[in-house]
């Protein structure tokens, strides 16, 4: 893939403009609602109004039941946030993929982020049976297909407007063969990755040796890599991230330096806002998503106080 | 023997290396023993399967024992260990279905243990005969 | 071999209440190799049948029998003459064998002992793991000789996924991460590129997904 103008942009998606225009990029985090609330949606982002340029809607997070990621996008739009869909392979064949993707964008949303998911057995319908029919590599192929090709994943064509995603991806530099990690995130950006996010960096080292294999291969400038950030909100919940969630890097020091804090959650947004400096210096990281996991009210004091605002308008 | 016969008896299947000698002496001393043991030589404890535990149980005897050398004794090694392993699992199945499972019983005795053989099988054949098993047989 | 394990007895039980005479019948190939459906198996279902209904009103004989593979008419066949004194046949065999004395004996209700759980090997004694799913168009001259169809929790072609720590699989920390493996054995082999590459979606409808599938060769064809 070659490496786009600076300023040039393929779709309305606002995240692709903030990136397009060499800005600094923040992305926020949604999980739906658990019931059929519309309201929750509107109430959550109050949150992230100006304080981001995106905000993720998860797709049956952790493999439990929620609010749809497009209909909920779809809300979120409404009330003046850009949403970027999560699409995840495990509870759509492609069938239906590409019927949501023609919906969404029906729908006016521009940004996707294409996932394989979590496994089933994470979540409270352990007994359901999984599709995975094809992989997130698969689908960044078949969005692009879609998108730049006009074509479904068949070959047939489109019969009018086609999908305009922004089309991002996820990376996890945390997980293993470490050596395969960046091969692998090479892979996805010749899938058609515009952008990537990654899995929360709290092991900076780690993640600044991970981009710098993304650095020898040119990857940083082909694709936009915004570094995750889960704020901790305390010792017991970065242990419990240690132990339960797989491909997650806690260091121990980190661990040691929330359960010694006299106001853990304080202690966690200070975190927070030294880990985005960090990774800001380094070369070739793009943005930063912030995924604070019910705790959606820290975000404002977090981007603030890593000096990340006013948001650009690009509109 | 008969199934009548059978009805309060106990089957000892015992490792000719060490059990049988033991409740052999103990026969031959005249250790208190119950009347009802009928002991049946095999090469190993680690030889007897589960059907042939099942089958004694099917043809009426009231108890089983599994009568193996101490750990790490086993000429062959992983007999005796196996052997428990197996009726483990075999009390396991007896549960499954109902059937009381300290109707079989896992022991061990050297060949010179002659009194302890007698005792095992002793308690074994007292436990058998309370009234509680029986009741717990009937419903 | 195809792996599969007893159902419990109070499953059996249920199945053949109201049955008087019962056959439970083994198979002699793959359920005898990973013991669950052999002749040893089937002494011990069959005593545990007539054990439980010790005590019990009914009348109820349990019979036994153990062909060398039930999913072939030949043998199937050998059990002519005992299925017509039964009420019901216990299979203690995979699905296929199941299925063929379903065929065979029209008239005498079969039902399954077992669940056949997959196609896999003795991982070591007393363990068996699945290693193939049958997917109708194998990918293992790609992956190093190891599937990620059957291994990886979420068939996935262009692996490993994110959960993948310490060689293990997300889902559970006694699964071996498949993409791991497969990482391990190209590296060792000296074709680590060839996982550069992005393996193209699979193509389902060789598989189940394609509808029941069915195999032939013409020239054997009678």
């Amino acid at each position: 893939m070659t490496e786009r103008p600076t300023g040039h942009t393929n779709t309305n998606s606002n995240l692709e403009r903030v990136l397009a225009a060499g800005e600094f990029a923040v992305c926020g985090e949604l999980g739906p609602p658990r019931s059929a609330d519309a309201e929750v949606i509107a109430d959550h982002a109050r949150h992230f109004h100006g304080y981001v340029d995106a905000v993720n809607i998860t797709d049956n997070q952790t493999a439990i039941v929620r609010m749809s990621s497009i209909a909920a996008g779809a809300l979120l739009r409404e009330v003046g946030l850009e949403p970027v869909i999560q699409m995840t392979c495990r509870d759509r064949n492609r069938l239906a993929q590409q019927a949501d993707l023609l919906g969404a964008a029906a729908m006016g949303l521009n940004t996707l982020l294409c996932l394989s998911g979590d496994h089933q057995v994470f979540g409270d319908e352990d007994t359901a049976r999984n599709v995975y029919d094809i992989d997130s590599m698969h689908l960044l192929q078949m969005v692009r297909k879609m998108r730049d090709d006009r074509q479904f994943m068949s070959g047939t064509d489109l019969e009018g407007a086609e999908p305009r995603f922004f089309v991002g991806a996820a990376a996890n530099p945390f997980a293993d063969p470490f050596e395969f990690r960046v091969v692998r995130l090479a892979k996805k950006v010749a899938a058609g990755a515009e952008f990537i996010q990654t899995q929360a960096v709290y092991d900076v080292d780690r993640f600044a040796r991970w981009m710098e294999a993304a650095r020898d291969m040119g990857l940083h400038e082909k694709v936009s890599i915004m570094a995750g950030l889960v704020p901790p909100k305390s010792a017991g919940a970065l242990r419990y991230m240690k132990n339960n969630v797989s491909g997650m890097r806690i260091p121990e020091e980190l661990i040691r330096r929330m359960s010694g804090a006299q106001d853990p959650k304080e202690e966690g947004i200070q975190i927070t806002v030294e880990i985005i400096q960090q990774v800001r210096e380094i070369e070739g990281v793009r943005g930063v998503h912030i995924m604070p996991i019910m705790w959606e009210s820290a975000l404002p004091e977090i981007v603030s106080r890593a000096g990340l605002t006013p948001r650009p308008d690009l509109s | 023997m008969t199934t009548g016969e059978l009805r309060t008896s106990v089957i000892a299947f015992c490792c000719e290396n060490s059990a049988l000698q033991a409740v052999e002496d103990a026969r031959h001393f005249g250790m208190t023993m119950p009347e009802c043991v009928q002991t049946i030589r095999v090469p190993c404890a680690g030889k007897v399967e589960e059907d042939h535990i099942l089958k004694a149980l099917e043809s009426g005897a009231a108890g089983v024992v599994l009568f193996a050398c101490h750990t790490e004794n086993c000429q062959y090694l992983q007999g005796n260990v196996r052997a428990e392993k197996r009726l483990t699992r075999l009390r396991g199945l007896l549960d499954e279905i109902g059937y009381p499972a300290d109707a079989v019983l896992y022991a061990s005795a050297a060949p010179a243990e002659a009194a302890r053989a007698a005792r095992i099988l002793r308690t074994f054949a007292d436990d058998l005969a309370s009234v509680d098993r029986e009741e717990a047989i009937e419903q | 071999m195809i792996v599969a394990e007893r159902k419990a007895i109070s499953d059996i039980l249920q199945m053949i209440e109201g049955a008087g005479r019962v056959l439970v019948v083994g198979c002699g190939t793959c359920v005898t190799v990973c013991l669950a459906g052999g002749e040893k198996e089937v002494a011990v279902c069959a005593s545990l049948l007539r054990l439980q209904n010790q005590g019990e009103d009914r009348d109820l004989t349990v019979a036994e029998a153990t062909i060398e593979r039930q999913c072939e008419w030949e043998f199937a066949r050998e059990l002519d003459e005992l299925v017509p004194d039964c009420d019901a046949i216990v299979s203690l065999a995979c699905g296929a064998g199941v299925q063929t004395l379903a065929a065979q004996f029209e008239d005498t209700p079969v039902f399954p002992g077992l669940n056949t759980q997959f196609i896999g090997i003795p991982e070591e004694q007393g363990v068996w793991t699945e290693h193939c799913l049958a997917c109708g168009e194998c990918v293992l001259d790609k992956t190093g000789g190891i599937c990620p169809i059957a291994r990886c929790a979420k068939t996935i072609l262009n692996g490993p996924c994110g959960g993948s720590q310490d060689g293990k699989c997300e889902i559970n920390p006694e699964t071996d991460c498949a993409w791991q493996l497969i990482f391990d054995r190209l590296k060792r082999l000296g074709r680590l590129h060839m996982l550069e590459e992005i393996e193209p979606p699979k193509n389902w409808s060789h598989s189940s997904d394609g509808g029941p599938r069915k195999v032939k060769r013409e020239d054997m064809i009678l």
